[in-house]
C-alpha cells in the first residue's frame, strides 16, 4: 500500500514561498504583486525543472524586499523618520529599554522605591555628621558613635557599619561592610542565630554565585583578607542596606567597632514617636566641646534611600520652570485662536517629555551602572565619591537638558520635526553691513528659522519665519 | 529619467529584450539568462524611471490559453531611446539577445 507523500508538491511549495514573500510588499500593491508572481508560476511550471522554479520562486524575495526597503525610498523613509518627534521619544524610550535590559529590570531603582526589608523601616535612620566646609555629610567618629549610642536619648540601639574591599583567598575581590554585632537587630532583619563577633552573614546573591546556593556552608570558615570568619548564615534575598553591591557583612566587636580608624558610618533606631530632630538635638548636646560644635544629620533611612528621586523630581521641575518661564511671560503677546497656541502646547509638552526622558536616563544610568555611585547617592558617608557622585549626576542632567534645550530649538513649531535643508547666508566678514547666519526650513513647508552667525546681544535668539500655506506647494511630494 | 541617462547593463539587456519582444518577467529571465530576483526588481525600476510600462492582458486571452492573467511589459518611448543610446556602449547587446518567438 503506498503512502501519500507529506512532502507538498513544488507548485504549492513556490505557491508559499510567494504568499510568504508578499507579507513584505506595501498592503497597497500587495494583490497585485501576488497576481504577476503567481501567473508567472504557472508559465515557469510549464517550462521549467523543479530546480529551475524553486530558484525562480526564490527570487520573488529579493523582489518583495525591493519593494519594501528600495534604495530610493529608504533613504528618504530614513532621513524622513529621525526627523519626526515621534523618533526622538521612540530612541529615548528605547534607552531606557537598554538600560532595563541590561540592568535586568533596574534592580537598583526598585530597591529604592519598593518598602524596605526591615522590622518598622520608618524607624531606622542614619547618623552623619554636617561639616562646615562645603556642607558635606560625613561619617561620625566610632569613639563619639560609641557615646552616643550609649547616652543618646531618643534610640532604642544603635550599631556602626563601614564598607570596604576585601579578597577572598582564591584572589577574588568583594565589597564587604565591617558591622558591630547590633547592627541587624537594629535593622529589625530576622536572624536564625543572633550575629557574633569573628562571623560573617553572606548576600543571598554572593551565596547563590559563589557558594552554588549548597545550604551545608553556614557553619564553614571563610578567609577574608587576614581575618578568617565562621559563616553564620545567608541573609534574606530582599535584604539591603544602602547597596546591593555589598556580598559579605563581616561581624566585629563593639571593642573593635570603637578603634576603628577614620570614620564610621551610624544607623539608629529610634524609639516610638521620637523625633530624629530631637535625637539630632542631644547627640549635638553630648559631641559639644568648648572648642568645636558640631551639626548632627539624623535622617530616616527612607528619606535617605529616595534622596536619588527628590533630586530628580526637584531638578526638573527647575529645568522646566527655567526653560518655560520666558515663554510663559511672552504668552500674553501671542494672538488667541493662531495656529501659535496649538504649537505652543505641543512644543511644551515635546520638550517636556524629552528632558524628563532624557534626566531620567542618567539617573537610571547612574543608579544601575555604578555601585560605587550608588552607594553614595543612597546614603554613603564617603568624603570624596559623595560630591563626585553628586556633580556627575548634575553634569549628567546638565548635558541632557543642554540638548534637549538645543534639539528644541531646531525644529519647526509647527509639526516639530527636525529642521533640514541648512543654507549659510551672508558673509561673516560683513557682519557691520548684513545678517549672517544659517537658515533652515521644515521639510514640509511650516516655516523657516534664522540663526544668527554671531548673535549682536545675549538676547538675541534664533528667529523663526511662519511659512504660509501658499508655499506649501514648494514643498510638496 | 533624463535622455542621455547611462544604464546599468543589467538594465540595457533588460531593455534589449523587451524590444526582442520579450514581455514578462520568466520570460525575459530565460531570455537572458540573469535570476528572477534581478530581473524583477530591475523591471520595478524601469517602470518607476518611465522607460517601460505594464498592463495586465486581456482575461479573454487568458482564459483561452487556461492560464492565469499575466502582466506584460513594454518600453515607452524614452525606454527606446534610451535603448539606442545603450547600444552604443554595449554593442554587443544585440547579438546577446535572441529573437523573440512569433506569436508573442
Amino acid at each position: 500500500m503506498a503512502f501519500p507523500s507529506l512532502v507538498p508538491s513544488v507548485e504549492t511549495q513556490c505557491r508559499w514561498l510567494v504568499r510568504i514573500a508578499s507579507l513584505l510588499v506595501p498592503r497597497h500593491v500587495r494583490g497585485e504583486w501576488r497576481a504577476e508572481w503567481e501567473a508567472e508560476l504557472s508559465s515557469a511550471m510549464l517550462v521549467a525543472t523543479p530546480a529551475q522554479v524553486r530558484m525562480w520562486a526564490r527570487g520573488s524575495l529579493a523582489d518583495a524586499a525591493w519593494h519594501r526597503f528600495n534604495r530610493d525610498d529608504l533613504d528618504t523613509s530614513v532621513s524622513e523618520l529621525v526627523r519626526k518627534p515621534g523618533f526622538c521619544i521612540a530612541a529615548l524610550l528605547a534607552g531606557f529599554a537598554l538600560i532595563a535590559a541590561l540592568s535586568g529590570w533596574f534592580p537598583r531603582t526598585r530597591d529604592i522605591l519598593m518598602p524596605l526589608p526591615y522590622n518598622a523601616p520608618g524607624r531606622v535612620a542614619v547618623v552623619s555628621e554636617r561639616r562646615a566646609s562645603l556642607s558635606m555629610r560625613s561619617g561620625v567618629a566610632p569613639a563619639l558613635a560609641a557615646r552616643w549610642s550609649y547616652q543618646g536619648q531618643g534610640i532604642a540601639a544603635a550599631a556602626t557599619y563601614r564598607w570596604q574591599r576585601s579578597h577572598l583567598a582564591d584572589g577574588r575581590s568583594v565589597i564587604a561592610a565591617r558591622v558591630s554585632p547590633a547592627f541587624f537587630s537594629v535593622l529589625g532583619v530576622p536572624l536564625r542565630r543572633p550575629a557574633r563577633p569573628q562571623t560573617v552573614l553572606l548576600s543571598h546573591d554572593f551565596w547563590t554565585r559563589y557558594c552554588g546556593a549548597d545550604r551545608a556552608v553556614v557553619g564553614h570558615v571563610l578567609p577574608v583578607g587576614a581575618t578568617r570568619y565562621r559563616i553564620a548564615g545567608v541573609l534574606p534575598r530582599r535584604f539591603w542596606f544602602l547597596s546591593r553591591d555589598v556580598q559579605l557583612w563581616e561581624v566585629i566587636s563593639e571593642q573593635d567597632a570603637e578603634v576603628e580608624p577614620g570614620s564610621t558610618g551610624m544607623v539608629v533606631r529610634l524609639l516610638p514617636r521620637a523625633a530624629p530632630e530631637a535625637v539630632a538635638a542631644s547627640f549635638e548636646k553630648l559631641a559639644a566641646t568648648p572648642f568645636y560644635k558640631p551639626t548632627v544629620d539624623v535622617a530616616p533611612l527612607e528619606q535617605r534611600v529616595r534622596t536619588p528621586l527628590d533630586s530628580f523630581a526637584l531638578g526638573l521641575i527647575m529645568a522646566l520652570a527655567v526653560v518655560l518661564a520666558p515663554r510663559l511671560a511672552r504668552w500674553h503677546s501671542v494672538p488667541a485662536r493662531t495656529w501659535r497656541n496649538r504649537a505652543f502646547v505641543a512644543q511644551a509638552a515635546f520638550f517636556g517629555l524629552k528632558t524628563l526622558l532624557a534626566i531620567g536616563i542618567v539617573l537610571l544610568a547612574g543608579l544601575e551602572f555604578t555601585p560605587a555611585t550608588a552607594i553614595t547617592m543612597t546614603g554613603g558617608t564617603d568624603l570624596l565619591t559623595e560630591p563626585l557622585t553628586t556633580w556627575l549626576y548634575l553634569m549628567g542632567s546638565l548635558g541632557a537638558l543642554t540638548w534637549s534645550i538645543y534639539d528644541s530649538r531646531l525644529r519647526c513649531r509647527v509639526c516639530l520635526s527636525r529642521l533640514g535643508l541648512p543654507a549659510h547666508v551672508g558673509c561673516p566678514g560683513c557682519l557691520l553691513l548684513d545678517w549672517a547666519g544659517t537658515e533652515m526650513v521644515c521639510t514640509h513647508g511650516h516655516g523657516m528659522l534664522h540663526v544668527a552667525e554671531m548673535p549682536s546681544s545675549w538676547t538675541e535668539s534664533a528667529t523663526w519665519t511662519h511659512l504660509d500655506e501658499s508655499w506649501q506647494e514648494l514643498f510638496a511630494r | 529619467m533624463p535622455a542621455d541617462v547611462k544604464l546599468t547593463h543589467t538594465s540595457a539587456l533588460i531593455l534589449q529584450t523587451l524590444s526582442a519582444g520579450y514581455r514578462y518577467g520568466f520570460d525575459i529571465m530565460e531570455a537572458t539568462g540573469l535570476p528572477s530576483g534581478t530581473v524583477y526588481p530591475a523591471l520595478r525600476r524601469l517602470e518607476r524611471s518611465r522607460l517601460v510600462e505594464s498592463k495586465w492582458e486581456k482575461e479573454k486571452t487568458a482564459v483561452a490559453e487556461q492560464r492565469p492573467v499575466r502582466k506584460y511589459y513594454k518600453l515607452t518611448r524614452a525606454g527606446e531611446q534610451a535603448r539606442a543610446q545603450a547600444l552604443q556602449r554595449y554593442r554587443m547587446l544585440e547579438q546577446m539577445t535572441p529573437a523573440a518567438p512569433r506569436g508573442r
